[in-house]
């Protein structure tokens, strides 16, 4: 019996997903502070020495901790200083994020900065929106396209494919990646985040911020991660793998209650985070 | 405007527009300081390998202008497949709007900073100036309605009033 073509496809990208298991490692800083953190004994203080042990990557938690992102009036000039000030979720996610600098750097030109944009962007968003978790959804909107990391590293030919797509047919990444592969980089950055026992309330934002309708364990975080991409590529600020500004989902904008009137409250106070975050594009 | 050079074309007397630390977060020198031949020293043996400086403002109108046109094309790229969603329009006009208002800011403050003959003539080229800039980008802020931002507020300048042959600038986007 011949196979047809669309069989054979399928039969491809099961292929692909197989090789796709060799996920990168959870870096062992995170994995470290994930295991003293079930300790209930353990302190603030012993995660801040445990991060602080690697001066190389405490240095880059700083850069951040003391970057537009936060607006901090004062300089925070130490680890356990930042989780007093961030708290601990936030922290941990700036220590991830500076653990996979290098990897995010190495993927796609300007996918760093797409990422830091779009965390000021959420942030932005999260505060005018009154909510005191804003730096939280940050972090999110900073790990949101780590999927893409993942296939730019372990399936460049994959990518590279999508990428022509991209070119040929003059339509978004996702779609490309749907053409192309039998799954996408939000797919692939649910298997990291699973791999890497990242929380859910990262994972879902990972997964769904091109179908925030979906969520359900925090659906404002992945919508305002949604509205924040849309933003930032509207901006031009980074590059996500194609310039078009993507849909914008009804049920997000439902589910924050925003206005239209809102755009231009947010991005004047936007506008001058990103300026001052083309400093970090160069973490080191 | 910030630009980031090799600290080996860093020269004395140059102005820092981001401080300078080091890999453990050590200040080094501090956002606004003069670079001296001793930092420059300093730097290179820390294999430090570029600062941010300031860089003396120099576009003409036409690089304005030109900016202006290459962020609307980016702009109206962006929003290609964005037709049939009024959200993304009221996104779309307000990154239009903002942009204006860039270019208006940058026009204003090259005709503010170009030499004129005295006084005299330094005030009314900057009422020209503002007058010329607040009639080209005197667009309301886009999703107003009531108050809108080509209101007729009235000039805070005190040599603005009454003056022969001044005329009176619009105060673009004051009342938002």
């Amino acid at each position: 019996m011949e196979t047809e073509p669309a069989v054979q496809d399928r039969m491809q990208a099961k292929k692909e997903v197989r090789r796709i298991k060799n996920l990168p490692t959870v870096p062992g800083i995170v994995a470290k502070i994930s295991r003293i953190v079930e300790n209930p004994e353990t302190s603030v203080a012993e995660v801040g020495r445990l991060i602080a042990q690697d001066q190389v990557l405490s240095a880059k938690v700083l850069r951040m901790a003391n970057s537009a992102f936060f607006g901090m009036s004062r300089k925070i000039s130490s680890i356990s200083q930042a989780l007093v000030i961030l708290g601990f979720e936030v922290v941990k996610g700036l220590v991830l994020t500076s653990s996979v600098f290098d990897m995010i750097q190495k993927s796609m030109a300007g996918l760093w900065e797409h990422s830091i944009g779009c965390a000021a962007a959420s942030g932005v968003i999260a505060a005018h929106l009154g909510r005191d978790d804003a730096e939280e959804i940050l972090v999110a909107g900073l790990l949101h396209d780590l999927g893409k990391v993942v296939l730019a590293l372990n399936l460049p030919e994959e990518m590279r494919r999508v990428r022509e797509r991209v070119a040929a047919d003059d339509i978004r990444f996702y779609e490309a990646e749907g053409l192309v592969l039998d799954f996408d980089h939000a797919e692939i950055g649910q298997w990291l985040a699973e791999h890497w026992n990242l929380p859910e309330s990262l994972a879902e934002p990972m997964r769904l911020h091109h179908r925030p309708e979906k969520a359900v364990l925090k659906p404002e975080w992945t919508a305002i991660v949604h509205v924040a991409d849309i933003i930032v590529r509207a901006k031009g600020f980074g590059h996500a793998g194609d310039d078009i500004v993507p849909p914008l989902s009804p049920r997000a904008w439902e589910i924050l209650g925003l206005r239209k009137t809102d755009f231009l409250p947010i991005l004047e106070k936007l506008d001058p985070k990103l300026a001052s975050l083309r400093d970090l594009t160069a973490l080191n | 405007m910030a630009k980031r050079i090799a600290v080996d074309k860093a020269r004395p007397g140059q102005i820092l527009a981001e401080e300078i630390t080091r890999q453990d977060g050590v200040l080094l020198a501090g956002r606004a300081s003069e670079i001296t031949e001793g930092l420059i020293r300093m730097l290179g043996r820390m294999n430090i390998d570029t600062v941010v400086i300031e860089e003396a403002e120099r576009r003409t109108r036409e690089d304005i202008l030109g900016e202006w046109q290459a962020e609307l094309e980016r702009i109206g790229r962006a929003f290609r497949r964005a037709a049939d969603s009024p959200e993304l329009g009221a996104l779309r006009k307000t990154l239009i709007f903002l942009s204006e208002q860039e270019r208006d800011k940058a026009l204003a403050s090259l005709e503010l900073s170009e030499p004129a003959e005295g006084g005299e003539g330094a005030a009314a080229a900057g009422e020209g100036a503002a007058a010329r800039a607040a009639g080209a980008g005197a667009t309301p802020g886009p999703g107003q309605t009531s108050g809108g931002g080509a209101g007729s507020a009235a000039d805070p300048r005190p040599d603005a009033r009454g003056k022969p042959g001044a005329r009176r600038p619009k105060a673009a986007g004051k009342d938002r």
